[in-house]
């Protein structure tokens, strides 16, 4: 499997991703939802330097870090329009995440709208230090 | 599960006893193949989940398009005691309010042959389509909130071409449902939907010019105004982001004051008491995403019927255009049914389902109670659409409940799959449906074999009693969002 991929459920899409570290679960999370939207990776940096948005969450479970944290990742590319370049964790445990978006103009509209984030059927699975799951979004 | 646990009480009533953790019975209306599908997608386990909420006041209801959802099934149907139950975001969707609105015209089909090219342009560049489009119009926070106590009488009133006050009466709840706490919207709500008001969205969201291919019931159709070989307009959109931001903003609010109280089978089937705080916080915020829909869907209106009459040169009046109904398919409404014998206040959760009322019911409009309340059921891209009445059945058996749409039945995925190299525009060219689309990939994802054969849930839904068939509606011009 690699680290992330697009899936499909009869009504709707998802992600399934993972990584070594909370910032490789992160940053795959991320990816994921890029490829989502425009069928391509996190792009490269850009030459033009990135608006930075920081946000920090606090919550009661990893699921419900992840969801916030996609569900601010889509606000910043359906709401306020731009493409998410990168992410630069600076703290992550199983109920808090302290990131910062990278971010630039988008130039492109997505391919999708999505509606929200579910929990739906969302486990964060554990084997050794490597975390991974599927995320389920309503477009 | 299979098909065995059912109990078939009639060709399309399939009844799952209560088994260990079930409060009430579960009933699905379906034919043994949308069943044994609805079993195979696991839909079924969603309505058992259902069934299994405390305080459950009906059964656990599956209409005939019955499909995997979130919490519910699409097409789930179960209702609370108002004055003790719960309510369920997972019970109402995130499209809150998303519905289907039918013009009729007295224009014939024929004489769209010279129009249909330009009015789906128009459309298309008109409206506002596709992924976060915003809307029509962009409001201050002040004035949106006020579009969000009023609903679509906000339109009517204070923009120009709002249209007449009568037609208000032809949507459901009048287009309206009591709002009034502003404060417990959030601001990222706000901000997704003051830019969004007038626009049609993406996806399985539409504006469809169709011709009334066929009519079963001269009667009803007369009441409703449809005319056989006339143009009809459908519009198909909801709540916009704003009514997902509402629903996911709920969703984790109940989520987290729940956390350690309430094990659900499902944690999108969280719920919070209809009477406290939190609950009653929630439906005041889905009446005001259910009133942004009827304000949206009565601007697009608008602007749909100046379009033509700017394409024929003549007036509303001359032309016919008249809204038919407006219906929710996602929606929690307080109601009174026959609940064991008695007549009861529940809340009654429709996600995926409509609303089908008896003839002489007092929340129709007058002019419809002769007949029963107009059932809006569209098709997929390129199939047809249904207009059918509501019917005591349905008040007696599922809530006063009914079908909704299709459903799909094949992922996005295969759907481009089964489409590669297909120029799918052409292909419903050659069948005399233009499609109007800024997505050629959105289309292929769309196309009618990703869905059910809505003429089998038609089928099944008049069968079972839930409501019963007035006219055909064949498309003729498709604007997809």
């Amino acid at each position: 499997m690699s680290d992330f991929e697009v899936i499909s459920t009869t009504a709707d899409v998802g992600i399934r991703f993972r990584g070594n570290s909370y910032h490789g679960f992160f940053e795959n999370a991320a990816k994921g939802l890029n490829l989502l939207y425009f069928d391509t990776d996190l792009p490269s940096a850009a030459q033009t330097p990135a608006t930075v948005y920081s946000f920090i969450y606090h919550g009661d479970s990893i699921e419900n870090v992840l969801v916030n944290f996609l569900a601010e990742a889509v606000y910043l590319v359906q709401i306020r329009e731009l493409a998410l370049t990168g992410i630069l964790l600076q703290d992550a445990g199983d109920t808090f995440i302290d990131v910062q978006f990278l971010t630039h103009p988008l130039h492109c509209k997505p391919d999708i709208e999505i509606k929200s984030v579910t929990y739906h059927n969302l486990e964060v699975k554990r084997i050794g230090d490597t975390l991974s799951t599927v995320v389920i979004f309503d477009i | 599960m299979d098909r065995k646990d059912f109990i078939k009480v009639s060709p399309y009533r399939w009844v799952l006893d209560k088994t260990k953790g079930m409060n009430t019975e579960a009933e699905i209306f379906a034919s043994e193949d949308i069943l044994e599908a609805a079993i195979r997608d696991q839909s079924i386990q969603q309505v058992v989940n259902v069934a299994s909420l405390p305080g459950i006041a009906s059964r656990s209801y599956a209409m005939p398009d019955i499909h995997y959802g979130y919490g519910f099934s699409i097409g789930g149907v179960a209702a609370f005691p108002a004055d003790s139950g719960i309510v369920l975001p997972g019970g109402v969707g995130y499209d809150i309010n998303c519905g289907v609105r039918l013009l009729s015209t007295n224009i014939p089909a024929q004489e769209m042959k010279n129009y249909s090219d330009s009015l789906g342009y128009a459309l298309l560049n008109h409206i506002p389509t596709g992924v976060n489009k915003k809307g029509k119009l962009n409001l201050k926070k002040k004035a949106f909130l006020k579009l969000l106590q009023n609903g679509a009488r906000e339109i009517v009133d204070n923009y120009s071409n709002g249209g007449d006050a009568g037609q208000l009466r032809f949507i459901e709840s009048s287009g309206q449902l009591n709002f009034g706490m502003p404060e417990i919207i959030s601001e990222r709500a706000i901000e997704r939907g003051c830019t969004q008001v007038g626009s049609l969205g993406g996806g399985n969201h539409f504006i469809e010019v169709q011709m009334i291919e066929k009519i079963y019931d001269q009667h009803a159709a007369a009441v409703f105004g449809l005319k056989k070989g006339n143009i009809a307009v459908m519009i198909h959109t909801g709540s916009r982001g704003f009514g997902h931001q509402v629903a996911s903003d709920f969703i984790e609010r109940i989520r987290k004051k729940n956390l350690d109280k309430i094990k659900v089978k499902d944690p999108q089937l969280v719920y919070a008491a209809i009477q406290s705080p939190l609950g009653k916080h929630y439906l005041q915020a889905l009446n005001a995403a259910s009133n942004f829909a009827w304000a949206n869907r009565h601007l697009l209106m608008q602007e749909i019927i100046r379009m033509f009459e700017g394409l024929f040169k003549s007036s509303a009046q001359k032309l016919g255009l008249q809204l038919v109904y407006d219906q929710a398919h996602n929606i929690a409404k307080f109601e009174e049914h026959l609940i064991n014998g008695k007549e009861k206040k529940v809340l009654v959760h429709r996600k995926g389902a409509t609303r089908a009322f008896p003839p002489g019911h007092r929340d129709i409009p007058k002019e419809y109670r002769p007949v029963g309340q107009p059932v809006l059921i569209p098709g997929s891209m390129g199939t047809a659409s249904y207009v059918l009445k509501g019917s005591k059945t349905a008040m007696a058996i599922s809530l006063g409940s009914s079908a909704h749409g299709a459903g799909r039945q094949l992922s996005r995925n295969k759907a481009l799959k089964i489409t590669q190299g297909i120029n799918v525009r052409e292909s419903l060219k050659s069948r005399n449906i233009l499609v109007f689309s800024h997505s050629a990939k959105g289309l292929r994802e769309e196309v009618p074999q990703a869905y059910k054969d809505i003429d089998d849930v038609i089928a099944v839904t008049e069968g079972a009693g839930l409501s019963q068939k007035v006219a055909r509606m064949v498309p003729l011009v498709v604007v997809k969002g």
